[in-house]
């Protein structure tokens, strides 16, 4: 092997070497970006949800209903409409004492106490919630 | 070995920015938070409703029996958000008797807030208070009321006058 054989052999080599690094650090950007895009994509549909006022009309629905509650007398139903002027109704739950109403995808985690002396139920039905006291 | 530091070095520089990608995020979130939030208070409403609910379930046809189970009848007075308190008195204004349910600090509660709210009107206090306003959500709901109705004590009938307190504190957990 000569000399210029010997050069070229190096300067392909090292090329091919220059080809793994870039590789890698292209792997690395990609995983990078795509954990940090992850990030921000949670955070965006948080303040989505914030700026939408979602929880702005669950909490009206669910304050609405408490109220609604709290001065029915028993044997008295009434209708929540799901296509609602406050979003989309998805549930309509009742735990311990309070409402857990979940708008448009936005599920209620504190929801609103009630205070009754008869039982309270739900049922669904296809286009509505009906709350039925006592 | 000096590959496998490298790599551990990079490793750890990318938590860190992820770290300080999800911490910017948070801070502009809460910010965000804190600017959108709207509370919708009702309690002053669910404290007429306590109150109407209250004397329903004391007063049976007009007439108040003190020998009965008074507010131990009234279940839905037990939520640790609820107190009431009910003052019974002949036309005269001699207490026949008194009587509560519920957490009486509530009360304290709400003369600190009436002299919280009082400050928030005041000309002289101005911008120094503007921060109380966020405070102010925490007011209780407070409604009373006066009946009149028929007390009966043993086996006397007297005509009487029934004042109802009600008091709602902060509902959201």
């Amino acid at each position: 092997m000569n000399f210029s054989q010997r050069n070229k052999q190096w300067a392909i080599g090292s090329r091919e070497k220059g080809k793994g690094k870039k590789g890698s650090v292209m792997n690395e950007i990609i995983i990078q970006v795509i954990l940090i895009g992850l990030v921000l994509a949670v955070f965006l549909f948080a303040v989505a949800g914030k700026v939408n006022g979602r929880d702005v009309k669950q909490q009206v629905l669910e304050k609405q209903l408490a109220l609604l509650i709290d001065s029915a007398e028993a044997g008295m139903s009434f209708e929540v409409s799901k296509v609602n002027v406050n979003g989309f109704v998805e549930s309509v739950e009742f735990r311990d004492g309070r409402i857990y109403v979940g708008v448009d995808g936005f599920r209620s985690v504190s929801g609103y106490p009630y205070f009754s002396k008869y039982s309270v139920g739900v049922v669904e039905d296809e286009d509505k919630f009906v709350v039925k006291i006592g | 070995m000096r590959n496998k530091s490298g790599q551990m070095a990079e490793g750890i520089h990318m938590m860190y920015r992820l770290l300080m990608v999800t911490i910017v995020a948070f801070f502009v979130f809460g910010a965000g938070s804190y600017v959108y939030t709207y509370y919708i208070d009702v309690r002053d409403v669910e404290a007429r409703i306590l109150t109407r609910e209250v004397v329903e379930c004391l007063v049976d046809d007009g007439v108040l029996d003190l020998g009965g189970e008074l507010l131990g009848d009234c279940e839905f007075v037990e939520s640790e958000r609820l107190y009431v308190g009910v003052e019974v008195v002949d036309l005269e204004g001699k207490e026949l008797a008194k009587f509560s349910e519920g957490d009486s600090g509530a009360l304290w509660i709400r003369d600190l807030f009436g002299k919280v709210g009082a400050l928030t009107g005041s000309v002289i206090a101005g911008d120094a208070v503007k921060g109380v306003d966020k405070i102010i959500q925490y007011e209780s709901g407070y409604y009373e009321a006066n009946y009149s109705v028929f007390v009966l004590d043993g086996s006397e009938k007297v005509k009487g006058k029934m004042m109802v307190e009600a008091l709602v504190n902060y509902g959201d957990k």
